[in-house]
């Protein structure tokens, strides 16, 4: 289809009628300012070609409707297949839509519509015409508005046959949609869809699982219940059956009978065996009786003998205590001697230690006295050297007084040495001339000061020098000095130096008297005379002391002595200790045996005479024996009451378990009889067997859905795979298409699309990629343009030829680009229809190709 | 010898079962029809004039009934006093189910007798009745050796009543058949009941089983049905009786390529008809079958089902034919028939596990069927 003409009436600003004609092969401009209609021809074009006649104004928001108000009208002239058609469309009242070919009208209303719809073929039915539009600002591959939509919605919409052809089209869409759709009926990425027929079946499979569980368990409960309650039922059947009560109870009386049989046996044994028991014990005591007798006869006339030996050996020990007493008493008498000996001894010591201290106070307290003497007088001495050395100048003073006394004698010097010179060469016969009274001969003589020349004869010559500043720094150091000395005391620097050295020497002889007063005295004077006083004789001295070393022996001596006395004594009063105690132990030996020789004597007097004795000892041995022979005859006879009294404690017990056991089983088949009933009364079994069959038919049914999960994602993967395939093999032709065209703006550029959208996504130049979204909106409009003439290309290849409308679409270009887009669009007008509408003049002049105009027709009416 | 005697044999009524394998909406008339079940009996007894009916073992499902299962059975029972029934434990409800048998005892109506011991039961004059209740679920021995030196009068007619297999045949795969199946006649007995196989089956002339009077899955084919037993001193006569309110039934449907699948679908199905409302039908196909003819034999499978109390078509063992014209009619080139081509050489691709196989072959035929739904 090529575009030939296109009459616009009442449209939008045109409410008169326009018609834009000529429109050629390759590529045709439109170049006109804003507001000129370019827009308006563009919208006119699309409803002239996709909205119905019918359909309201409003419906669209690119209505058609006059801007004073009125029935838009617009007549579209093609070529199609070597014909020429007349699209006649009218909105609002009195719509119409015509058709006609080579001057004869072939269709009206729906008919024309049918006509129009099968020569365009709309977008969202796959038809080339919607695709190949760009307008201003609408460079983007995205969808805009409805009409936009509608007409960009795809991108490859113009190819879809080719592109059904290769990649399934949409019956593979559809079936790729529907294997979707039953997938994600069942599954997400994450599993199971959340309320789909998988997820069911898996939650029936799980709750069907845990309740078949659970009633599995309480079906074996049920199960164990029942069989302990047969295995009870059974166990208390045998405990309560009658002929075992009645042998339980039988076996009871028999134990019970021969315990008591044997009971009463033992205990006539046990009386039979005391009865012995006693006749022995009688029989034991008689013996022992006179057993005891006989020794006791014994012990009297042993004891009677001991006694007497006892006697002796206390008479014997008395006797040598007595001695050992008088000997510690002699002992005695002589160690106190002794010590009276050491007493003199050590007074005649003292006196002697007393002696020696005496003599060396007496020479201590002379010591002392003599530097009391000596202290006394230093004392005296220190207040005049205490104000000698603190009168004359002192050290800074003279350091003043010399400084200023060098300082004049140098401003002297120098006054001095500046000081004119006079000398006297005499004729001879001159007589002497006298300088200030001295002579004044061939030597120079410096004349500092006022000075007087005698000149006898003459008079007296006066020499007054001038002043300078050498006079004055004499004059300050003599004003200095002055008050230096002043400050000291002293007149001349000679005195105040002697009176400095003065002071020196008095603070020097008071620091040495100073220190010889406190060597002397340390702690002061009086403490000094303290001292000498407490050292004073108290009495008159010994004359006749021994000396300290002789009495020192004497001492040592009457010690040793002593000390001998004291052993002497000590071995003497334990001799007589011993001897003592001896004597004591004797006695006592002695009344101890005496007590009992008369304890046995009466014992023996308390027992029985012999021949009764005797008597008693017979009769007790004949009842010991008759004692024994019946406690034997008993002991051959007794039953074995162990056994006895066990078999009774057995029996009892039998008795006692089984009535337990049975009490046991009833109360264990009464609470299992309530779980049974329980259990039982709810079919638990019934519905085990039920929920069983349910989960499996669950099982089967989520595996059912899984496999066809499995079936699906089989079928999807190998339909996208195929889809992929040849999506790749189709873009090969529509980049081969564009690559020379994008390659005149970009060399080496490449464009990628995307598999789903069929969009380009990505632009590659220089080695970077680059996303669509992120080039700027020249680039984009450049791509977007290229792209289109790349698939314009493709169509015509394969005869569908559809025009390419650009509304002002390279407003982002600049004019180096713009060039290179001209180029584009020229290297494809060949076969193709480019319609441009632009407001940039100056720069489509540079284009070339047919130049459109609106022409303004005659108002119809 | 009494004259001739006629009685009901019934066995395997298994009341309590619950369809739990069936879709819901099916289950409710099952287990209704369960609950009839009695009733049926009680009617066909009554039609054939027989006064007695034996129930061969397992008339519970399981030795735990719930009360209502019980109770509703026992006012069943007792609805007609003229009819005596007598009740043989059987694996399903041994005498080991002793709640079973206590309740039994307990509620029993009266014209309810429980044959709870090896022992002679004259059960009309001159017919004793020698029953082999099965004191646990898997006996372990012939419960019917005792029968051989039971005494009875002189005269009756001796009447076995026993559950288990016969040979090499059982109902319970975990038994094997240990009643002899001379045993009629090596213990004298006019007629042999059994119960436990769930089809009816006549193991000699004086031997058979009863089957169940209402089946509850597709092991065997038909309806439910007992037997009317007469006993005469010859051979008995034997006239089965329907009382199975649902048909079941499961057949294979073996196609090969080429053949028309839908019209051997339908070679299969009862005539259409309200009939078909209490048939349950379960179809395995196997064998081949090209896309189209499998896309043919689900649809008309669709067509059919909801006639049907239960119906399915089984097509996991029905493999694919893969045929140019099939794949031609999905597309001849381009994508469409990439993936076809794809999915059909992963189907034959003995390479690839069966179950891989499975999913290519099932993939295959879903995209036709998307395809085939499009024209």
């Amino acid at each position: 289809m090529k575009i030939r003409a296109v009459t616009l009436n009442d449209v939008r600003q045109f409410s008169r009628p326009v018609r834009v004609s000529g429109i050629g092969d390759g590529v045709n401009v439109l170049s006109a300012p804003n507001e000129t209609g370019k827009s308006t021809l563009f919208d006119a074009i699309q409803y002239a070609l996709f909205v119905k006649h019918t359909s309201k104004p409003s419906a669209n928001k690119f209505t058609l409707t006059p801007n004073i108000g009125g029935n838009p009208e617009v007549t579209l002239e093609i070529e199609q297949d070597g014909a020429r058609l007349e699209i006649r469309k009218r909105w609002g009242r009195q719509a119409h839509a015509e058709v006609w070919r080579n001057g004869a009208l072939v269709a009206k209303a729906d008919e024309a519509e049918a006509m129009i719809a099968a020569l365009t073929t709309p977008p969202e039915k796959g038809g080339p015409t919607g695709l190949l539009w760009v307008r201003q600002g609408l460079t983007e591959f995205a969808e805009k508005d409805a009409l936009e939509k509608s007409s960009r919605a795809n991108l490859l919409s113009s190819v879809t046959d080719e592109i059904e052809t290769m990649t399934g089209g949409k019956r593979m869409d559809r079936a790729l949609a529907r294997a979707r759709e039953d997938r994600d009926r069942l599954v997400t990425t994450r599993g199971a869809k959340a309320g789909g027929p998988l997820d069911a079946a898996e939650k029936d499979v799980t709750a069907l699982s845990s309740e078949a569980e659970e009633l599995s368990a309480r079906a074996a409960r049920l199960r164990e219940a029942l069989e302990t309650r047969r295995v009870k039922r059974r166990s208390l059947g045998a405990l309560t059956e009658p002929d075992e009560v009645a042998l339980r109870s039988t076996r009871l009386q028999q134990a019970q009978a021969a315990f008591d049989a044997a009971d009463r046996h033992a205990a006539q044994l046990q009386m039979t065996e005391q009865r012995l028991q006693n006749a022995a014990l009688t029989h034991r005591t008689l013996d022992d009786q006179r057993t005891s007798r006989d020794r006791t006869q014994a012990q009297v006339a042993q004891l009677a003998r001991a006694l007497d030996d006892a006697t002796q050996r206390a008479e014997s020990a008395q006797a040598k205590a007595d001695e050992t007493e008088a000997a510690l008493t002699k002992a005695g008498d002589a160690e106190q001697a002794a010590r009276a000996a050491l007493q003199q001894a050590e007074a005649q010591v003292q006196v002697a230690q007393d002696t020696l201290i005496w003599q060396e106070n007496d020479k201590r307290r002379a010591a002392l006295q003599a530097d009391l003497a000596q202290a006394e007088a230093l004392a005296k001495t220190l207040p005049d050297l205490r104000k000698a050395a603190e009168t004359g100048p002192d050290a800074a003073q003279l350091d003043a007084i010399d400084k200023a006394a060098r300082e004049l004698a140098v401003a002297q010097d120098l006054a001095e040495a500046a000081a004119p010179r006079i000398a006297f060469d005499a004729e001879p016969g001159a007589p002497d001339l006298h300088l200030d009274g001295t002579p004044l001969g061939r030597e120079p003589r410096s004349v500092a000061r006022d000075s007087t020349l005698d000149l006898p004869g003459l008079g007296r010559l006066r020499i007054l020098p001038a002043s300078g500043d050498l006079d004055t720094r004499a004059a300050r150091a003599r004003d200095a000095l002055a008050s230096a000395l002043t400050r000291a005391g002293a007149t001349a620097a000679d005195g105040a130096r002697a009176a400095a050295r003065a002071r020196i020497e008095a603070g020097q002889s008071l620091r040495a008297a100073t220190e010889d007063l406190r060597r002397l005295a340390p702690e002061g004077i009086d403490a000094l005379r303290a001292e000498i006083a407490r050292l004073a004789p108290t009495g008159n001295t010994p004359t006749d002391a021994p000396s300290l070393p002789d009495a020192q022996t004497a001492r040592e001596t009457a010690r040793k002595a002593e000390a001998d006395a004291q052993i002497v004594t000590s071995g003497a009063r334990t001799v007589r200790d011993h001897a003592r105690e001896a004597a004591i132990g004797a006695r006592h030996d002695r009344d101890a045996l005496a007590r009992r020789l008369e304890e046995a004597r009466a014992h023996l007097a308390g027992l029985p005479d012999s021949a009764g004795m005797a008597e008693a000892l017979a009769a007790a041995q004949t009842e010991l024996t008759e004692a024994e022979s019946a406690r034997d005859a008993l002991r051959a006879a007794a039953p074995d009451l162990d056994a006895s009294r066990a078999a009774l404690t057995r029996a009892q017990s039998v008795m006692r378990g089984a009535e337990d056991e049975a009490n046991a089983l009833q109360r264990d088949l009464a609470a299992l009889d309530a779980t049974v009933a329980t259990l039982s009364g709810e079919g638990i079994e019934e519905t085990l067997a039920d929920t069983q069959l349910r989960l499996a038919r669950a099982e089967r049914r989520r595996d059912a859905l899984r496999h066809e999960v499995d079936v699906l994602n089989a079928l999807i993967e190998a339909l996208e795979a195929a889809q992929s395939s040849a999506r790749d093999r189709y873009f090969e032709p529509v980049l081969a298409e564009l690559r020379p065209m994008l390659r005149l703006l970009w060399p080496g550029a490449e464009l990628r699309f995307d598999g789903d959208s069929l969009l380009p996504v990505e632009l590659i130049r220089d080695g970077h990629t680059e996303a669509i979204g992120t080039l700027s909106g020249g680039t984009r409009e450049q791509i977007s343009l290229l792209v289109r003439l790349a698939f314009a290309r493709l169509l015509a290849r394969q005869g569908q030829h559809a025009p390419v409308i650009l509304d002002d679409a390279l407003v982002f270009t600049d004019d180096e680009r713009m060039e290179a887009m001209f180029d584009a669009l020229h290297a494809q007008s060949g076969d193709l229809q480019i319609l441009v509408l632009s407001c940039r003049n100056r720069a489509l002049r540079q284009l070339g190709g047919t130049k459109l105009a609106f022409e303004d027709l005659p108002n119809p009416g | 010898m009494a004259d001739a005697f006629t009685f009901l044999h019934s066995a395997d009524l298994h009341l309590g079962r619950r369809f739990g394998n069936l879709p819901e909406d099916l289950r409710g008339r099952l287990i209704e029809a369960r609950h009839q079940i009695i009733a049926r009996l009680a009617q066909a007894a009554r039609d054939h004039g027989a006064g007695h009916i034996l129930l061969a073992g397992d008339t519970f499902d399981t030795e735990t009934p719930a009360e209502t299962t019980l109770r509703q059975a026992l006012h069943q029972v007792a609805d007609d006093p003229a009819l005596t029934w007598w009740l043989l434990p059987g694996n399903h409800d041994s005498l080991g189910a002793e709640a079973l048998w206590d309740s039994l005892a307990r509620q029993a109506p009266d014209n309810l007798r429980l044959l709870t011991r090896e022992a002679p039961e004259a059960i009309a004059p001159g017919v004793t009745l020698l029953p082999a209740p099965l004191p646990r679920r898997h006996a372990g021995r012939d419960l019917t050796a005792w029968m051989a030196d039971a005494a009875t009068p002189e005269g009756d007619l001796r009447l076995g009543l026993a559950h288990g297999g016969i040979q090499s045949f059982s109902e319970d795969t975990r038994d094997e058949g240990i009643i002899p199946p001379d045993r009629a006649q090596s213990a004298g007995l006019a007629y042999l009941a059994l119960g436990d196989w769930h089809g009816q089956k006549q193991v000699g002339p004086r031997t058979a089983y009863s089957g169940t009077p209402e089946f509850e899955e597709f092991r065997h084919t038909g309806r439910g049905a007992c037997l009317v037993v007469t006993l005469t001193g010859d051979a008995p006569v034997l006239k089965p009786v329907e009382t199975g309110a649902f048909h079941w039934a499961e057949a294979p449907l073996d196609l090969v390529p080429g053949q028309d699948a839908p019209a051997a679908l339908d070679a299969l199905l009862p005539p259409p008809g309200a009939a078909r409302r209490d048939h349950l039908l379960r179809i395995a196909a196997r064998g081949r079958a090209t896309l189209e003819t499998q896309q043919a034999l689900r649809s008309a499978a669709r067509q059919a089902e909801p006639d049907f109390a239960h119906f399915r078509l089984d097509t996991a063992m029905l493999d694919t034919e893969i045929t140019e014209a099939d794949l031609d009619q999905l597309d001849h080139g381009g994508a469409l028939r990439a993936a076809a081509d794809r999915l059909a050489g992963q189907a034959s691709d003995t390479a690839l596990a069966e179950a891989e196989r499975r999913i290519a072959s099932g993939a295959l035929n879903r995209l036709y069927s998307y395809l085939a739904d499009e024209t």
